[in-house]
């Protein structure tokens, strides 16, 4: 356990260097820290888009301009989540772009989220009806599930990530839940 | 109004959670590129940002340089003209720090901490 700590720490004080380093200029240091997190981004995205193709693409770009912007990361927050504000930001922004083609739109979105649940269950893992729930929720609803229930932020923090305010976080995360709980029953008496 | 979810919501986001990190683990080893790409965009990245500053600095210089240009001409043609341009401008500025002075005041006792 004290090891494990150790490591942890020895991770963030390299995670800072990395920081400082790359703020200066340092594109091996860039390369470092970015390396480091994409995983991380590529599951957030993931998770909130239901589209690999969607978060792949999101990840680049949130990548691009984090290095862009890097000069203003000011370590208010932790990188990962300065990181995840922007991909999210970047995600809400393509949607909003794109709501003419509403009806394709949703028809790929269907086709992604068969794509992943066809994902899981190749490596034998379940596609519940709770995660074809969270897949059925617009992306604010989802989001705001996301980042309070999974990724432990307040609601505070969250309205903070998506210019929004608490209340509307609340309202979103409340719905959303209620959403779940309404396609769950719905399966249930389906079944 | 959201309370804080009850016995039916915890049950629920538990298993969420769960069923989240099943999708995690089943997409652990994502496409991700290698350090070298990374170090190559994060190069190419930046050589395309310090591009884009200098040409923006080179356009701020051109534009300031055309105003600077035509109030001096517009000085020579008429001085009059410009002296009272120039104490209305003064006036309207001091005006608006003023007011907005007064709004972020006003902003900062109804803000949350």
């Amino acid at each position: 356990m004290e090891e494990k700590e150790g490591d942890g720490f020895a991770m963030i004080l390299e995670e800072e260097d990395w920081i400082r380093k790359a703020q200066q200029g340092d594109t091996n240091a860039m390369g470092q820290l970015f390396k480091h997190h994409y995983s991380f981004l590529y599951k957030y995205l993931l998770k909130i888009t239901m589209d690999q193709n969607v978060a792949e693409d999101t990840a680049q770009d949130t990548v691009i301009r984090c290095m862009e912007n890097l000069q203003r990361y000011n370590g208010t927050s932790s990188f990962s989540s300065w990181m995840i504000t922007i991909a999210t930001r970047l995600y809400i922004d393509r949607t909003r772009k794109r709501k003419r083609e509403k009806r394709w739109l949703e028809e790929e979105h269907q086709r992604s989220v068969r794509r992943l649940r066809w994902q899981m269950e190749r490596q034998g893992e379940e596609w519940t009806d709770l995660l074809d729930g969270l897949a059925g929720l617009s992306e604010e609803h989802r989001i705001a599930i996301l980042l309070k229930h999974y990724y432990g932020y307040s609601y505070e923090e969250i309205g903070g990530m998506l210019g929004i305010p608490e209340g509307t976080v609340k309202s979103r995360t409340a719905y959303g839940i209620k959403q779940l709980r309404k396609e769950l029953k719905k399966d249930g008496e389906q079944a | 109004m959201a309370n804080k979810p009850d016995k039916e919501d915890e049950v629920l986001l538990e298993g969420l959670s769960r069923d989240l990190e099943r999708l995690e683990r089943v997409f652990d080893e994502g496409p991700s590129p290698s350090l070298e790409e990374f170090q190559l965009l994060a190069a190419h990245t930046l050589r395309r940002k310090r591009r884009r500053m200098k040409y923006e600095l080179v356009l701020f210089m051109l534009t300031a340089l055309l105003i600077v240009s035509i109030v001096c001409m517009a000085a020579m043609a008429a001085p009059m003209v410009l002296i009272l341009i120039h104490g209305a401008s003064m006036l309207a500025g001091i005006a608006i720090l003023a007011s907005s002075r007064k709004l972020r005041s006003a902003g900062k006792k109804g803000s949350h901490e």
